[in-house]
């Protein structure tokens, strides 16, 4: 096979990818949450959500995150999170009791204030795995500064988790675009 | 399948201090992922680096308006330290050296919407070699992201290494992220 070929074919391997799109929504101004209801949770082991242009109606809000466990939302105080923001100092946010993990820390919402990142999602599916995030995002905060978030969350139970929500700590979504892929294996 | 290759630039024995991929973002997609992989600068120095700057519609790369925070492990042996900044011209910082001194920079960066008139952001992580202080190699792990703070409609991205030096080595792949 001549060299061109056998490139070109590589990256057409590459081109193809294997990271499949399972739904993407666009929230209308006023909406309180955005749910993920099929997520495809037997089919993949890790899960891609992409988040673009988050603004709260409310100013300072961050975006949350809850897991559904067979159709029920999880809002107690069972999920983990470690993770490391900078801004103007960088300091930590920990915690092993709280009942949210985060998309999106907390937004202005001024003109040009808003977050975009994306999570990575591990073991969801299954009632006997424990579910895990990875998370990288960037944001305008309510003074009109970056801010960079980076870190990891964590729902310690086993249960099968086949729903995400999406939602404004308080208030209302004001804009928020979202896609979430599954990573074929 | 929802990753598809747009576009991939392959640098090898370069003689120019800027690469410029453009046009290359658009409205076909949101989110894009640029891996960037074997990057090298011609010339030796510490802290060999090359900044990362959007370009816009016009084809005019930008040059203000970047604020990007950024956890630096310059080596593997100290607490990682803050890199970057607010109101800089660059958006991401890439480090890495002279390729045959085995300086060799290989990251991501995912940007979101660039081509919508709204505030451009992404997120970074590097891993690679470098040279700290003058010629010792390192290990080098930037983790972070950073922010273009205009609304203004991007089309592409450059790479331009410091102190004029060439740009040795590059390999770019930029991908779609199909919604």
């Amino acid at each position: 096979m001549p060299l061109g070929s056998a490139r070109f074919g590589l990256l057409g391997l590459v081109a193809s990818g294997d990271l499949e799109l399972i739904q993407h929504q666009s929230a209308t101004a006023g909406d309180s949450v955005m749910d993920f209801s099929d997520i495809k949770e037997s089919d993949y082991k890790a899960h891609l959500l992409t988040v673009t242009n988050f603004q709260p109606n409310t100013d300072s809000k961050g975006l949350g995150i809850r897991f559904f466990e067979n159709g029920t939302l999880e809002s107690d105080t069972v999920y983990q999170f470690g993770y490391k923001y900078m801004d103007t100092g960088t300091a930590n946010s920990l915690t092993t009791s709280y009942s949210r993990i985060r998309a999106i820390y907390s937004t202005g919402n001024a003109a040009g204030e808003s977050g975009s990142g994306h999570s990575w999602f591990y073991e969801l599916g299954g009632s006997s795995t424990q579910s895990y995030q990875s998370m990288m995002h960037g944001q305008i905060h309510n003074t009109g500064g970056f801010r960079v978030v980076f870190g990891g969350g964590y729902m310690p139970q086993f249960s099968n988790v086949d729903g995400i929500r999406l939602y404004p700590i308080s208030g209302t979504i004001d804009a928020l675009d979202a896609s979430l892929y599954g990573l074929k294996q | 399948m929802s990753l598809k290759l747009i576009s991939t630039t392959e640098v090898t024995q370069g003689n120019a201090n800027k690469i410029t991929i453009n046009p290359v973002f658009s409205a076909d997609y949101k989110v894009y992922c640029v891996q960037f992989q074997n990057t090298s600068a011609d010339t030796q120095r510490e802290n060999n680096s090359m900044d990362v700057r959007l370009v816009d519609s016009t084809g005019t790369e930008i040059t203000a308006n970047y604020d990007h925070r950024n956890l630096m492990f310059r080596g593997y042996t100290n607490a990682p330290f803050d890199l970057g900044g607010s109101n800089r011209d660059e958006i991401a910082l890439i480090y890495h050296d002279k390729d045959d001194n085995h300086g060799n920079g290989n990251g991501t960066m995912w940007i979101y919407d660039p081509f919508g008139s709204n505030y451009t952001y992404h997120s970074f992580q590097e891993t690679g070699s470098m040279a700290y202080p003058s010629s010792t190699k390192l290990g080098v792990h930037i983790r972070g992201g950073g922010v273009h703070k205009a609304n203004t409609s991007i089309t592409g991205i450059s790479f331009t290494n410091r102190d004029s030096y060439d740009i040795e080595t590059l390999t770019c792949r930029i991908y779609g992220l199909k919604q």
